[in-house]
């Protein structure tokens, strides 16, 4: 058997190497597609920054009367908190007094239908709001339909004072 | 020596490839907010109330500045112009006066926070005013001038700061004039017992930091022997001097950059955004442009923008 001439065979082995090179390469497509990071939190988690006392009764006042409190009464009221040791029971006597003034605005409890899970809904979307500017959850639905469905003699009074004194209504 | 050359064939062959990174498609940066639900917006809104003027809105407002910014598309330049009629809106309303009488009052109230305390209420600066006019009264009495007068100094920092609030509403005094009133007085000195806390406590409430040896040896010998030192880069010699030096640094703007966040974003600045702000704040003196800046954030906002 006969060698191949020498530029022969140079050639040959060139086309190999190119053969080689180009071949079954990995196709990469020239278009990515990112995708925006969703974040699962509770509802709540943007509420970060505590309520000082001031802006406490301020806040808690204007979403009773609907109107902002005057400079005077305000002291007045952040004064009798300062001046009971126990927080947490200073505000429930500012609530209490805050509720106990015939000028608050706070729906009648025949808007407690208790036969009714219409209404009960429409109420607590509407008190979620209210206080805490955020829409009820399925889980915290769930619950309070239980609980107003069991507890008949529940007033709007006492579930807005829940509210106000909850953990979540000192946060915003 | 034969196949030589086939390494270098195979090294052109595999050199200088084009990146397929390049041809990445990213988001394009055209934020809409036009998705945002009506929920996020009054929680928003409800944020912007409290923080500027230290209430919620009523029922009324909600849907008044809910629709404002929706109407607008809830663009920054909406949530600046929000911020601008909460901070500047004299309009008049029940209770709080105006929106700028409000906000101006819990600006006042909460400068006072940050440097006295539970010791901010005015009462207690008004009791120290009664003891000093009393003191006044006795010492005329007794014609001691020299008390008299250097009582009366006392009195005088004393009203700075009660009426800083107004001062600073109707642009009388600037920032750092109404924050040096609120060190310069005897209710910050009973606070900070002694040269050495005073100077302690005038960095950390200014600065967010304390004093390294030098600053707090050059500072002492200024209060404490009334020496001529060079502090800050500033002559100065008494404690008016060295209030006016530290209320007119660079760093006591970096320190309203960080305390503007603080309060607003419940967060320090980074590097970059303090040394923004500072240079802005530095140049104009206006901390509510600063505000309003900081609560048109998405960040501030809690909008997550679409994007086109």
């Amino acid at each position: 058997m006969h060698s191949l001439p020498q530029h022969i065979n140079k050639a040959l082995v060139i086309l190999l190497a190119c053969t080689l090179a180009f071949s079954c390469k990995k196709e990469t497509s020239s278009t990515v597609y990112e995708l925006e990071d969703v974040n699962a939190l509770p509802s709540s988690a943007g509420k970060i920054k505590q309520k000082s006392e001031e802006q406490y009764v301020a806040v808690l006042y204007a979403n009773f009367f609907q109107e902002a409190i005057s400079v005077s009464r305000l002291k007045q009221t952040t004064d009798a908190i300062y001046s009971v040791g126990d927080k947490q029971l200073a505000y429930e006597l500012v609530v209490s007094s805050f509720m106990n003034d015939l000028s608050i605005k706070i729906p009648n409890d025949s808007i407690l239908n208790f036969g009714n899970d219409e209404e009960i809904d429409f109420f607590l979307n509407e008190t979620y709001k209210r206080f805490y500017v955020r829409p009820i959850s399925e889980a915290e639905r769930t619950w309070f339909r239980e609980y107003l469905k069991n507890n008949p003699d529940v007033t709007v009074e006492l579930i807005y004072a829940a509210f106000a004194l909850s953990n979540e209504y000192q946060f915003y | 020596m034969k196949f030589a050359y086939l390494p270098i064939i195979v090294l052109i062959l595999f050199a200088c490839s084009k990146d397929p990174k390049n041809n990445i498609e990213g988001v394009k940066k055209i934020p809409i907010y036009t998705e945002t639900p009506t929920l996020k917006i009054e929680n928003y809104v409800n944020r912007l109330f409290i923080d500027l003027i230290s209430r919620e809105p009523t029922d009324s407002e909600m849907v008044v500045y809910v629709d404002f910014l929706r109407d607008r598309e809830l663009s920054i330049e909406s949530r600046d112009s929000l911020a601008y009629i909460l901070q500047f809106d004299t309009t008049f309303s029940k209770g709080e006066g105006s929106y700028n009488e409000a906000y101006f009052q819990w600006f006042y109230e909460k400068s006072k926070g940050r440097f006295f305390k539970e010791l901010s209420d005015d009462e207690i600066f008004l009791e120290d005013l009664n003891d000093f006019e009393s003191q006044i009264l006795r010492d005329s009495l007794n014609g001691d001038t020299a008390a008299v007068a250097s009582t009366n100094v006392e009195v005088v920092k004393l009203q700075n700061v009660l009426n800083s609030k107004l001062n600073y509403r109707y642009g009388n005094i600037n920032i750092s004039e109404m924050m040096g009133y609120m060190i310069f007085n005897s209710v910050y000195d009973f606070v900070n017992m002694n040269t050495f806390n005073f100077v302690q406590a005038s960095f950390d409430n200014l600065f967010y930091r304390y004093p390294i040896d030098n600053e707090r040896n050059l500072a002492f010998q200024m209060l404490e022997n009334n020496k001529s030192v060079i502090f800050m880069g500033e002559p100065g010699a008494t404690k008016d001097d060295y209030v006016r030096i530290i209320t007119q640094s660079r760093e006591f703007y970096n320190g309203m950059v960080i305390w503007a966040y603080k309060s607003l974003m419940a967060r320090d600045p980074e590097s970059l955004e303090a040394s923004y702000a500072l240079i802005e704040l530095y140049q104009t003196n206006d901390f509510q442009k600063l505000e309003r800046q900081l609560v048109s954030t998405d960040e501030y906002a809690q909008f997550t923008p679409t994007y086109k």
